[in-house]
């Protein structure tokens, strides 16, 4: 008895031994690899984990098919080893050139490979074999961007920018409490210079881009204005803002016919509707037209929030039908519904899609509206965006969705049948005259408007002659 | 109990030691790079190197494996329909397509298993489709870069040699289809930025734009077709030196063409014209020099004209036959590796050489013009060369897809370097590529007066109209 205590405490202690000799030997290329410096051996020892389960769950071969990794691991190395980058390819994405010399030879030094933006192309191809033009690899910039957009808000000055017919660069409208409005910024200033660095023939991209900046730093800009002679100083600190999702307007004071129109569906954008509605509702309006044209989608929730305040509620704004064929009904937010019903019409073109569908989808099939315009995009698939190590994602279809009806309104790839089609079709003006003023002119070259502000009227003729149950 | 005691350490020893080589040999189940790879570099065609020393083994990236397989577990337990992503030709061609892409090379190419296996055929000198050698040359447009489609050479006895095919020629269209050779919408973007273009300008640039994507028809496919059609008729759009030329309509077949063509000029000078550098090609050269030097050729015209490039080791053994074992190039590799090329083999005899050249003559035939000019002294009469002095390698995917990568660039001994401006001759004689071997080769008797009067060789040179510093293609 006396004996056998020792003897176990001998077994354990091995084990001990061997499983610590296990991971210093399983992790030990991970190591090597690393350089030993001390940031990659950290990373290397972090990664024991992950490393073991991918070797659990290493997939069995398949005859006659490639292994995906395998022959992404293959094809790497024999790139980083043997490619030899003709001069031409120099100013490309992925050649990049080191600042160090590791042969010492300067006439034969050349551009290493970024393995990372290789490995972010296998990616892209991956997933580019899927056929599925809405599923993709989103690298840390186009995350970033995207994430900016569903959250609604960016680090900026808030000023909406714009080109003129000379080129230049003029703010178009100073968002309403921004940085930049409250520099004193004003409505079609010219920017000359950003930072001390001229504008003159750059993209407006580029100039968004050198405003844009880290939250609480400045950024300077000399601005021409108007008749003033001398160019114009400004030094205004990057904050916060939110993007404008919507747009409203009334466009029939006399009918009391309000515009509603939404740009994309993200975080802010209830709210932003909300206090839309409230805006119109103070300039009597009686009926509405909410306006999705050229609305891309946005975020599920938000589309489900805003279906929520134009159909009657004990209904699904959307049914979402997951991998394997389970349903789930996303039911209308009754507390959503805090304004008045008016007449509806919504406006939709064929790049309304996927979001701005299930709100159309919905209206439609619940009769709480008229659907003008053209037939939409077509898009009845949901993605959804995982993200990945290194602020990259990877954005990927993973449920399809139907309307209340229960229709699939995904355009097909072959008979190109699908989207959702307009009770009442009106084509958008083909040709619009150059110098047509958005703001003023916003039903004169605008015939979907015209047929929207026609139709609401008639629905108010007969609401006011007491043909009210007809028309819901 | 002693046991214990006395055992323990060496005890631990062993299950230490175990451990660490079970571990390692546990996580070097994930790196199937360093040991696969080495057996999967193998050289196709082209100018596979020949010192192909796998140095791999610590090339892989624990970032990059992890984001590859956490995608392809994304894939598996998300994607609305279900698919394997770990077991998936489709999935793992695309990735290396879009990799290779990536490099920016329009030299380096994924090669479906129809265009791998028509590349080796190619290799061994088996021909389909229309019998010339393409290639992609890449011209610079203000908006886009366009890729097209070039005849490097009509191979003798093809349907593109009777279809009149000369080097240079490019194929714009196949069947009335338009050959993507570009973005078509290209344009339409760069007019989308621009303030000044009226509606009407960008609605025409995006309805021609839209109606050339709608009859086009992709590069990989085209070239594809041309290389592989055994029957049918094809009927050809080309364009000579920016000219439209009248359509060719050609019937594509599979034939074996001629190696090497060879026969006396006159009692003391004979005349070797290599077609094609295959495997077979240096033991034909072999004979038909020892057959010259039997006869009695102390000098020999060596035409490189219309001869695309092939396999390098085939082509040392050529240099082999005419200077023995010397070196007459070299290959900048990756990691500033340099590897010279030398000859294989024993020389046949001693011949004095004169070399024809044209815009015909590309890759390893030029490599050959360049590295006999140094090695050998060989004078070059004719038109400047092709200009592709890159190492190409075909690697080989297990299921028989493939890719192949620039791995090299090949420079003359004495390190000039021909890429992109060709060799240039020392003796200029325009003349057009489809007149070699036919009545009037005003080359091929240049080439005679020097080879039969070495003491003049200089002045004939020079003859007026051989401006030998004018660049022919400039």
């Amino acid at each position: 008895m006396n004996q056998r205590r020792p003897f176990l405490t001998t077994v354990v202690q091995m084990l001990m031994l061997g499983l610590v000799f296990f991971v210093v030997g399983f992790s030990w290329r991970d190591v090597r690899a690393s350089g030993w410096n001390p940031a990659g051996v950290r990373t290397a020892l972090l990664a024991i984990p992950d490393r073991m389960q991918m070797l659990m769950e290493q997939p069995k071969p398949v005859e006659d098919k490639l292994r995906v990794r395998e022959t992404y691991q293959e094809v790497m190395s024999t790139i980083i080893d043997r490619f030899y980058p003709p001069a031409s390819t120099l100013a490309t994405m992925v050649v990049k050139t080191p600042t160090n010399s590791l042969a010492g030879d300067k006439a034969v030094q050349q551009p290493s490979l970024d393995r990372k933006q290789l490995t972010y192309m296998a990616v892209r191809g991956v997933l580019a074999a899927l056929d599925d033009p809405f599923t993709g690899f989103l690298d840390p910039s186009d995350y970033k961007k995207m994430r900016e957009e569903n959250d609604g808000n960016f680090v900026g000055i808030g000023a909406q920018l714009w080109t003129n017919k000379q080129g230049q660069v003029f703010v178009k409208e100073p968002l309403p409490g921004c940085p930049a409005i409250k520099a004193g910024i004003k409505k079609g200033d010219v920017i000359l210079k950003v930072d001390g660095q001229s504008v003159g023939g750059k993209d407006i991209d580029e100039v968004v881009k050198m405003i844009r900046g880290p939250e609480n730093t400045r950024v300077s800009l000399v601005i021409a204005r108007g008749k003033e002679l001398k160019p114009l100083n400004f030094s205004i600190k990057r904050q916060v803002v939110e993007y404008r999702m919507v747009e409203h307007e009334m466009v029939d004071k006399q009918d009391g016919i309000g515009w509603l129109l939404l740009r994309q569906f993200n975080s802010k954008a209830d709210e932003q509707m909300d206090q839309a509605l409230t805006d119109l509702e103070n300039h009597k309006m009686k009926a509405l037209i909410l306006d999705l044209r050229d609305n891309p989608g946005g975020l599920l929730e938000s589309a489900v929030e805003i279906g929520s305040r134009f159909i009657p509620k004990g209904g699904p704004v959307v049914i979402i039908k997951e991998r394997g064929g389970q349903t789930s009904k996303l039911e209308v937010d009754p507390t959503r519904q805090d304004h008045k019903q008016y007449p509806l019409v919504v406006l939709v073109n064929e790049m309304s899609a996927s979001a701005s569908e299930i709100v159309a989808g919905a209206i439609k099939d619940t009769h709480s509206g008229t659907l003008i315009g053209t037939t939409t995009f077509g898009k009845g698939r949901v993605q959804t965006i995982v993200p990945l190590p290194g602020d990259s994602a990877v954005r990927i279809t993973t449920a399809k969705y139907l309307t209340p009806d229960g229709h699939d309104i995904h355009k097909d790839r072959i008979t190109k049948k699908g989207g959702i089609h307009p009770d009442i079709e009106v084509k958008a003006l083909e040709d619009p005259p150059e110098d047509a003023d958005e703001n003023t002119d916003r039903l004169k070259y605008d015939p979907q408007m015209q047929k929207a502000v026609a139709v609401l009227k008639q629905k108010l003729a007969s609401v006011s002659s007491g043909k009210v149950q007809a028309m819901r | 109990m002693n046991f214990s005691k006395r055992y323990i350490w060496p005890l631990a020893a062993v299950i230490a030691g175990g451990a660490l080589c079970a571990g390692n040999f546990a996580s070097s189940s994930l790196h199937v790079s360093a040991a696969r790879t080495s057996q999967a570099v193998e050289p196709l065609t082209l100018y596979a190197s020949a010192s192909a020393d796998a140095t791999m083994g610590l090339d892989y990236d624990l970032d990059s494996l992890q984001l590859v397989w956490k995608v392809l577990n994304i894939v598996k337990d998300y994607y609305v329909d279900e698919i394997d992503p770990y077991n998936n030709s489709k999935m793992a061609h695309s990735a290396v397509k879009y990799m290779v892409a990536s490099l920016g090379d329009s030299n380096s190419q994924f090669l479906d298993k129809d265009a791998s296996t028509t590349l080796s055929e190619m290799a061994q000198g088996r021909f389909s489709g229309i019998g010339a050698v393409l290639k992609i040359r890449e011209r610079k447009e203000p908006n886009f870069t366009d890729q097209q489609l070039t005849v490097v050479a009509a191979l003798p006895g093809s349907p593109a040699e009777r279809a009149g095919l000369q080097p240079g020629d490019v194929i714009e269209e196949v069947d009335d289809k338009w050959i993507m050779s570009h973005d078509p919408f290209s344009d339409v973007y760069k007019l989308s930025k621009d303030y000044k273009a009226t509606y009407q300008q960008k609605k025409h640039a995006f309805d021609s734009a839209k109606e050339l994507q709608e009859r086009s028809v992709s590069l990989d496919v085209v070239s594809q077709k041309l290389m592989s059609a055994k029957e049918g008729e094809l009927k050809l759009k080309v364009s000579r030196n920016g000219k439209a030329l009248p359509p060719i309509k050609l019937t594509p077949g599979v034939f074996t063409p001629e190696l090497v063509q060879s026969k006396m000029l006159d009692n003391s000078v004979g005349y070797i014209r290599i077609v094609l550098t295959t495997p077979q090609t240096p033991a034909e050269f072999r004979k038909a020099l020892s057959a010259l030097v039997g006869k009695g050729a102390s000098s020999v015209v060596l035409d490189l004209r219309n001869s695309p490039g092939g396999q390098m080791v085939a082509s040392q053994e050529i240099a082999g036959a005419l200077i023995g074992p010397r070196q007459f190039a070299q290959v900048l590799h990756s990691r500033g590796r340099v590897d010279a090329l030398n000859g294989r083999g024993n020389p046949v005899g001693k011949v004095r050489l004169v070399g024809l050249v044209n815009l015909g003559t590309e890759g390893t035939s030029e490599v050959l013009a360049a590295g006999l000019r140094e090695a050998a002294g060989m004078k070059l009469i004719g038109d400047t060369t092709w200009g592709n002095g890159f190492e190409r390698t075909a690697f080989r995917l297990e299921d028989g897809s493939g890719y192949i990568l620039t791995t090299g660039k090949i420079v003359s001994p004495s390190k000039r370097d021909f890429n992109k401006v060709g060799v240039k001759p020392d003796a200029i004689v325009p003349m057009a590529a489809s007149r070699v071997g036919q009545a009037g080769d005003t080359q091929l008797e240049r080439a005679l007066a020097v080879a039969r009067r070495p003491a003049a060789e200089a002045a004939l040179l020079t003859i007026p109209g051989a401006t030998a510093d004018k660049d022919s293609r400039s």
